[in-house]
């Protein structure tokens, strides 16, 4: 992966109606850098994400470093093609070279099989596996797709205890030379991550 | 292995002794009302009807007729289906598409179906009256239902198509044809009960030689109720079987949630 500059909020602001989420926030993520958005509820780690996503447009500032940027994501909610089952939905993000063809099955069966979802779990409709089983096919998804800015939002929710240390691991190995931003309430896994800590608070700035 | 517990075929037979039952009482009402107005040009008989469908169906221009009628109403239909869906795409993509298109739907939604009938006769021959009538009562409905589904996708999903580059296809398939389903099932069931009733319509204004819609006209001239009754009856079954054969291909698509209707 050739190195990438930075994407930067420049002075961002953004509100939904008469809520204000973001008032004129700064902020770099670099490459190679595991960039852990905390704070309480409501204070815009999403709205972060989702600008980062390419999802939101600030209403004042700017997004730069974005252009031309490979993006996937771990959204809060698993965001899956229920009547598909787990293979499918990760076929679906696989680019041009590895969409079609027997490959592109082998190459979804492998993600899966990292996060513990092998055999019958991976050929039937993801709406008939459990909560914690459509967050790993979620999370597999995200890994499979090549991309340079990946955006993990609340990703561990709703993992046991048993399977949660191994995905985190796959994932930390996968998002390695990736712009990566994690949005958690946990500690433990922004330790885990090594993350560069960014903790959002309500209203102008933020603290680091 | 699947069963079936003794409560539910219970409830099963009753609801099938129940509908028995009307389908007695209503024949019942019709046989009773048939006798007391003793004219059998005026309302035949259920018997009499029974006798004549028993008469009709071994003939060869019996299914002649219905191949006549049914191919005309379903190739009008399919034109339907097929030009409802793409101008209900165009009119999502586009919000010039919509402007030009809703007074177009919105007028033929209103128009009375006579309206529609004479006006094709002088344009066309009779045997075209079907297609076209049938074409423009049921634009409508597909365009309603499909641009609905459409606007009934799920956002969340097609945010994450979007981030993960997900090509038109590929999403067409996954997403869109999914959440568009049911609104089509809808379509479809209202679609091809229109279909039926103006295409038969448009054949008995403009007595299309060897329709369904002819046979109707000669019975009213002949003053045969019999023959009239067994048309009408050949007629609803044909449009409930297409319905019932429309939904079962509806839910056989890959996505169809388990009812489509």
């Amino acid at each position: 992966m050739s190195a990438l500059a930075p994407v930067t909020l420049n002075a961002v602001t953004k509100r939904y109606g008469d809520h204000l989420v973001l008032d004129g926030l700064g902020l770099a993520f670099e490459q190679g850098t595991v960039t852990a958005l905390t704070g309480p509820n409501g204070v815009g780690k999403t709205t972060v994400g989702r600008l980062l996503l390419g999802l939101e447009s600030p209403d004042a500032g700017s997004v730069t470093g974005v252009q031309g940027l490979r993006r996937s994501a771990v959204f809060q909610e698993d965001r899956l093609c229920a009547h598909l089952d787990a293979v499918a939905n990760v076929r679906l993000v696989l680019d041009r070279e590895r969409r079609s063809g027997p490959t592109a099955r082998l190459v979804a069966e492998k993600e899966l099989a990292l996060v513990g979802l092998e055999g019958d779990d991976t050929s039937k409709p993801v709406r008939e596996l459990s909560g914690g089983q459509r967050r790993r096919v979620a999370i597999a998804r995200a890994m499979a797709a090549r991309s340079d800015l990946v955006v993990l939002d609340e990703p561990f929710t709703g993992l046991d205890a048993d399977t949660k240390p191994a995905v985190m691991a796959y994932v930390r190995e996968r998002i390695a030379g990736c712009i990566a931003v994690l949005i958690t309430h946990d500690p433990s896994e922004v330790e885990f991550f090594a993350a560069r800590i960014v903790r959002l608070r309500q209203g102008p700035g933020l603290v680091v | 292995m699947t069963s079936t517990s003794p409560d539910k075929t219970g409830t099963v037979t009753r609801a099938v002794a129940r509908r028995i039952g009307a389908a007695v009482f209503w024949l019942a009402v019709w046989q009773a009302t048939a006798l007391a107005v003793h004219r059998d040009f005026l309302l035949a008989s259920p018997i009499q009807v029974a006798r004549t469908l028993v008469t009709l169906m071994p003939t060869g221009e019996f299914w002649v007729t219905i191949g006549w009628s049914l191919g005309r109403i379903a190739l009008g239909f399919t034109g339907a289906a097929l030009l409802g869906a793409t101008l209900a795409i165009s009119a999502a993509a586009w919000p010039v598409a919509r402007a030009l298109w809703e007074p177009a739907i919105a007028a033929i939604r209103s128009a009375p179906v006579v309206s529609f009938i004479i006006l094709l006769l002088l344009w066309t021959d009779s045997s075209h009256l079907p297609v076209f009538t049938s074409l423009l009562m049921v634009l409508p409905v597909m365009y309603a239902n499909v641009l609905q589904g459409i606007a009934q996708r799920d956002r969340q999903m097609l945010e994450a198509a979007q981030v993960f580059r997900v090509p038109f296809r590929r999403r067409l398939v996954a997403i869109d044809i999914p959440a568009a389903l049911p609104f089509l099932a809808t379509a479809c069931r209202v679609g091809v009960g229109l279909a039926w009733k103006s295409g038969i319509a448009a054949e008995v204004i403009g007595v299309a030689t060897g329709s369904i819609g002819e046979r109707l006209y000669e019975a009213k001239v002949f003053l045969s109720s019999a023959d009239l009754f067994a048309w009408t009856i050949v007629i609803v079954a044909l449009s409930v079987a297409c319905e019932r054969l429309l939904l079962r291909a509806l839910r056989s698509v890959p996505g169809a949630p388990v009812r489509v209707s």
